[in-house]
């Protein structure tokens, strides 16, 4: 166990200096640069101010050295600084992550629910008139583009029938008192949630499904049957545990494309998360910035990686079979 | 079989039903037999002629929706079973006919402990706690010959070997003292080795607990030791049935002749013989021949035989064949036979 965990934290760490290394060096070689982001492309300062621009962030040193005097202040847990924002990279990430997370985790374990419902309806009753509407519900879900779902929410729910906001995450006016302010951040997330999760709705129903209609096709299913067990405890008792273990894969897999669907949603509901952060600090070639982003990203990645893994072992015993004599 | 006292399982003109893309086929047709209490029947046949369709008829397990139970009754002490609900059903099963299923590899729940399967056997027709359950499963699985089983009702199938599986599957079947234990090849998938062993636990669990049984193969070898009487299938239809040595020693049905001479006899006689294979194959279900099923393997059929289904006949003492040829006075009846 404690060499399965080792191994595990130090492929994390490679794939981190991975992470770091690829995304140094594209970024170095991408068009455009900082400097000429920030003072502006027409031209307006003077070459020794752009000079000294540089060198006070260091652009004037060679990539190399540049690339080591990062690694070396990565090492002591200092991401950097934002040359866009004027921030500490990790002031910015402050801020912000948790926003971030609050929109990803509720959407991912709201919608989740609702497509295990969803699939395990459609399994059951497959071939059915409700299987078959939901299956076409899921294909759209599934084919919409997350920036014109959300455009399309915010037209409807918002501007005309005025049920959600529009825009953010707080209210200007919050009476006092914390249960104010989180019905009033509740209020807030669901747009952007469903915006979000809807896809990952429609990928959840589709592999519920197919799983759990050919785990109700296994030989054990049959001897529960044979037992006397009721249908309701057979598919809750044997088949939803078994037909789980592919979801709780795709889920560990659709985090990364959530990923960046936060990002588009949180641009789209102006949400105040790292997506917004993305979209400027590319713009404005901002390089500690998007590098911090991308090592947050694959952070996360590696850590749903790691609980994906858990919540295996925790369902199959076959998988935790080293624990067992 | 004494015939004054009443049969506890009774099976007439039982005949299932399926959807197949070739249109409806019948993998059982009028099917009859009886089962006295604490006796076992075998069912005999090559694989596809309709026995395990005909178990998992009676435990009302046909694969739903496109397999059903398309007439003819199966008389459980008296009672219909095809007219019980669902769960009318499923207090039946496992409760008192129970079943042991072929692939031991397969039937048991990969994510849940033994210990927990077989309590769980228990738990849904008794009304006992959780900690009562699993010290009933430890017993059964005491019973069924599983070395240390308080240590190994934690262990999960994968730890277990296929006769290991195959046991706990028998435990399983008896959790609740079934009146009558369906066993569908309960040996096929094991090792040779171990097919003796679990063949001889089931003889001896029967024997202590007085279970009806029927015993479900395609190895007439284990007949002889195993059966009071036996059914021989073909194409969804029982062709002769007949007490096991009667069977064995005077088959009459032309299939059953030519499955015993089909058991390889060694070298027992002084000379290996060559072993007799029986020409052609089952026909398939949606494409059955006119008239007698098996005729198309012989090489003397007559014209009766194609024309018309040759009827049940008794030909000795709890001894039926359908056959035109085994019943030479029948061919005379003809006209008056249905």
């Amino acid at each position: 166990m404690i060499k399965a965990i080792s191994l595990r934290l130090l492929s994390a760490v490679g794939l981190l200096w991975g992470v770091v290394t690829l995304s140094f060096i594209l970024i170095h070689f991408a068009p455009g640069d900082p400097i000429s982001s920030l003072v502006g492309e027409n031209g307006g300062a003077s070459p020794e101010f752009v000079a000294r621009l540089r060198a006070q962030y260091g652009l004037d040193q060679p990539i190399i050295s540049q690339y080591g005097i990062y690694l070396g202040h990565l090492l002591r847990g200092d991401l950097g600084y934002s040359i866009r924002f004027q921030t500490p990279v990790w002031d910015l990430f402050r801020e912000r992550l948790p926003a971030t997370l609050l929109l990803l985790v509720t959407s991912i374990v709201v919608f989740s629910i609702f497509g295990m419902i969803a699939g395990v309806y459609s399994a059951t009753r497959a071939g059915s008139l409700g299987d078959s509407a939901i299956r076409i519900l899921s294909v759209l879900a599934f084919s919409l583009p997350v920036f014109w779902f959300a455009q399309l929410l915010i037209a409807l729910f918002s501007v005309k029938l005025h049920l959600f906001p529009v825009f953010g995450m707080h209210s200007l006016f919050v009476r006092p008192g914390l249960w104010n302010s989180v019905r009033d951040v509740a209020w807030h997330v669901v747009l952007p949630a469903i915006a979000l999760g809807a896809w990952h709705m429609a990928v959840t129903q589709r592999f519920v499904r197919t799983s759990l209609i050919q785990v109700l096709h296994e030989d054990y299913i049959r001897t529960a049957m044979a037992k006397g067990v009721s249908r309701r405890a057979i598919l809750m008792h044997h088949a939803m545990r078994n037909a789980l273990l592919p979801v709780v894969t795709i889920t560990g897999i659709s985090f990364g494309t959530m990923l960046t669907g936060a990002t588009l949603t949180e641009i789209v509901f102006g949400w105040p998360g790292l997506g917004r952060l993305i979209l400027d600090g590319v713009l404005g070639r901002d390089r500690p910035l998007i590098i911090g982003l991308l090592l947050i990203s694959a952070l996360l990645t590696i850590v749903v990686d790691a609980l994906t893994d858990v919540i295996h072992g925790l369902l199959d015993p076959r998988i935790r079979a080293g624990r067992h004599r | 079989m004494s015939a004054d006292t009443a049969p506890i399982l009774e099976v007439r003109d039982l005949r299932v039903a399926f959807d197949a893309p070739e249109g409806l086929v019948s993998p059982v047709d009028r099917v009859s037999f009886s089962l006295q209490a604490g006796k076992t029947i075998g069912l005999v046949g090559e694989s596809g002629c309709g026995k395990s369709m005909t178990a998992l008829a009676i435990m009302g397990l046909l694969p739903r929706p496109s397999g059903r139970v398309a007439g003819g009754e199966i008389l459980f002490r008296g009672q219909d079973l095809c007219r019980r609900s669902d769960r009318e059903m499923q207090k039946i099963r496992g409760n008192r006919i129970a079943m042991v299923f072929q692939e031991p590899m397969t039937s048991l729940n990969p994510v849940l402990s033994v210990g927990e399967q077989i309590a769980e056997a228990v738990r849904v027709h008794q009304r006992v706690g959780k900690r009562d359950a699993i010290n009933q499963a430890v017993d059964l699985m005491a019973l069924v010959g599983i070395p240390a089983p308080r240590d190994r009702a934690r262990d999960y199938p994968h730890q277990f070997s296929g006769g290991m599986r195959q046991r706990v599957m028998i435990a399983i079947a008896l959790a609740c003292r079934p009146d009558i234990l369906i066993a569908d090849e309960p040996t096929t998938a094991l090792d040779v080795t171990i097919q003796a062993q679990i063949m001889d636990l089931l003889m001896r669990l029967r024997e202590e607990r007085q279970m009806a049984m029927i015993l479900i193969t395609h190895d007439l070898g284990v007949l002889a030791e195993a059966v009071e009487h036996v059914c021989v299938m073909y194409a969804g239809r029982i062709v002769e049935s007949a007490p096991v040595d009667k069977l064995l020693n005077d088959p009459r049905h032309p299939y059953t002749q030519r499955l015993l001479a089909a058991i390889p006899r060694g070298r027992r006689s002084g000379r290996a013989s060559r072993l007799q294979e029986i020409p052609g194959s089952i026909p398939p279900l949606w494409d059955l021949p006119g008239g007698c099923r098996f005729c198309p393997r012989l090489e003397g059929r007559r014209d009766l035989c194609r024309a018309e289904q040759p009827p049940r006949r008794e030909v000795g003492p709890g001894h039926f064949v359908a056959c035109w040829a085994a019943c030479s006075d029948a061919l005379a009846l003809a006209g008056t036979a249905s």
